[in-house]
């Protein structure tokens, strides 16, 4: 029987402490990885007393994912793992004393994950209760489901009549209707409503992802976007699709709609688009490389990454600020607001992934 | 005079896509008293647009990311140095850094005072989701225009639309 993770909420205080969380027992399985990755925030220039979040691996088991250990250290005053209430997002919220210098905290995780294919038959992906799925159909802050979102919705699964059908008509709508925008910052906010109103169909994979969750709800299937960060280089040759090493600006996220009858099943139209724009100079939805990640991208993912969350309109815990969209990157805060999390160099933090021997 | 910009590869503040520009403004449906901001400067000062009352502001959402914002800079510099004193702007920068904003003053040149709206929390309350999104308070704190997208702010119309406030 498998181990739960035990995440525990442990004080820590003093300098330079460390706190070890969690462990649980690996049961060797083919197809499974694991890996370490280390997150270090540095604040260079507090102002006042400074908080920081960081995202820690997902906290539900799944058959594709499971955290194996969290730790974290630093000189801060205290530190907490925090499940954020709606979706169990868990992350390390740390809080300094005024005047300390340069607040440092590290967070180290381990976990392991495997390659992800679902096929379309009854119970082949995890199933979810009545409760989850009532959650992944609502609307979010930047994900409403009414007004354009649903009537471009209706249009796209006009005709379409199963859960299957419904979301495989979205899935080929993002990929043939958006774009990659290598200028959005960061992996975008997800304003769905606005990129349909400006008929702006362009971002990154926080944009376009949420554009198929959104739209897939408002089609009436759950769905989720799935924050994480790539954590290894693609084993199937994807040059775009991969990052090892420095994973500091690595964060992708994806999806999953759940069909009735079969599960939770994994997507991700946005690195279809990723792989248009960067795997090769010109590539077009004609060409084979492209035509072979939109199949691989629809019920699928490869194990190279590594799963945060599926939150939205996440409240950081001791904060009095506005909500995150989304919590897939450090977020810090002082006494003159909240730090730029798409910044790393002025924020100063990076995150490191290596694969660890089974 | 020339004629306004069409700011065609205009952003959106929330996402980064497509915004038409017509460089017109026109009149502001929501709540007349102009939301508060109280904010820091990326100086790390407070300062609040409360300070501007008995002025007519332009309160200016933007981000460096942002190309239209960029754009549309230098005009917001040339006609608020035309209009003032009576005239100001104001710019809101949404969630960026003081380091990357000082940079982009720095070379900009832009004088008139920035303020850092570092969650996001001020644009929400204006109703600013698509970037640049310019707002026009008069000398009592109320809003009464709304330009959303890049425009030259030297054109006529929006010069007399300011004019018309003072």
């Amino acid at each position: 029987m498998k181990r739960r993770t035990l995440l525990q909420a442990l004080p820590a205080a003093g300098l330079l402490s460390t706190v070890p969380w969690a462990t649980r027992a690996q049961p060797a399985q083919a197809g499974w990885r694991t890996f370490e990755t280390v997150t270090r925030l540095e604040i260079t220039q507090p102002t006042g007393a400074v908080q920081a979040w960081v995202p820690l691996p997902l906290s539900q088991d799944t058959d594709w994912f499971q955290t194996l250990e969290n730790s974290v250290s630093g000189n801060f005053e205290k530190s907490r793992i925090v499940h954020e209430p709606v979706y169990r997002a868990a992350m390390v919220a740390a809080t300094f004393k005024a005047g300390e210098p340069q607040p440092v905290v590290e967070v180290t995780s381990r976990f392991r994950t495997r390659d992800r294919k679902v096929e379309l038959k009854p119970g082949a992906g995890m199933q979810a209760t009545p409760a989850e799925l009532a959650t992944y159909l609502k609307p979010t802050e930047l994900m409403p489901t009414d007004g354009i979102v649903r009537q471009t919705a209706l249009d796209i699964t006009k005709g379409a009549r199963t859960d299957v059908d419904k979301a495989r008509a979205v899935y080929e709508w993002v990929v043939e209707n958006t774009e990659r925008n290598p200028k959005t910052r960061g992996c975008g906010v997800g304003d769905i409503k606005a990129m349909l109103e400006t008929r702006a169909l362009n971002g990154k994979c926080a944009d376009l992802n949420a554009l198929f969750v959104g739209l897939v709800r408002a089609a009436g299937v759950p769905a989720r976007d799935v924050y994480g960060i790539r954590v290894a280089d693609s084993a199937r040759g994807y040059k775009s699709l991969g990052k090892a090493g420095d994973i500091t600006r690595a964060q992708h996220c994806r999806a999953e709609f759940h069909a009735q009858g079969i599960g939770w099943v994994p997507v991700d139209p946005a690195d279809v688009r990723k792989v248009i724009l960067e795997e090769k100079p010109n590539l077009t939805l004609a060409d084979d490389v492209v035509k072979e990640a939109r199949a691989m991208l629809w019920g699928g993912w490869e194990g190279n990454w590594m799963a945060y969350n599926y939150a939205h309109d996440v409240r950081l815990p001791g904060s009095g600020k506005a909500p995150v969209p989304f919590l897939m990157y450090p977020q810090a805060e002082n006494a003159q607001g909240r730090l730029d999390a798409l910044d790393p160099d002025n924020f100063r933090y990076r995150i490191s992934s290596r694969e660890l021997a089974a | 005079m020339r004629r306004r910009t069409l700011l065609l590869a205009a952003g959106l503040a929330a996402i980064g896509g497509q915004a038409r520009a017509t460089g017109v403004m026109t009149d502001w449906k929501g709540p007349p008293a102009a939301p508060p901001i109280d904010l820091y400067t990326p100086g790390g000062d407070p300062f609040a647009l409360s300070s501007l009352l008995g002025k007519v502001v332009l309160v200016n959402f933007w981000a460096t990311w942002c190309e239209p914002c960029v754009t549309e800079m230098p005009s917001l510099q040339r006609v608020r140095d035309q209009l003032a004193p009576g005239f100001e702007v104001l710019g809101v920068n949404y969630q960026e850094g003081p380091a990357r904003i000082k940079a982009f003053i720095d070379k900009s040149g832009i004088t008139f005072p920035i303020v850092r709206d570092t969650d996001g929390a001020v644009a929400k309350a204006w109703g600013a989701r698509i970037f640049p999104a310019s707002y026009l308070v008069d000398r009592a704190g109320r809003v009464k225009h709304v330009l959303v997208g890049g425009a030259d702010w030297t054109g006529s119309k929006l010069v007399s639309t300011i004019r018309s406030l003072l």
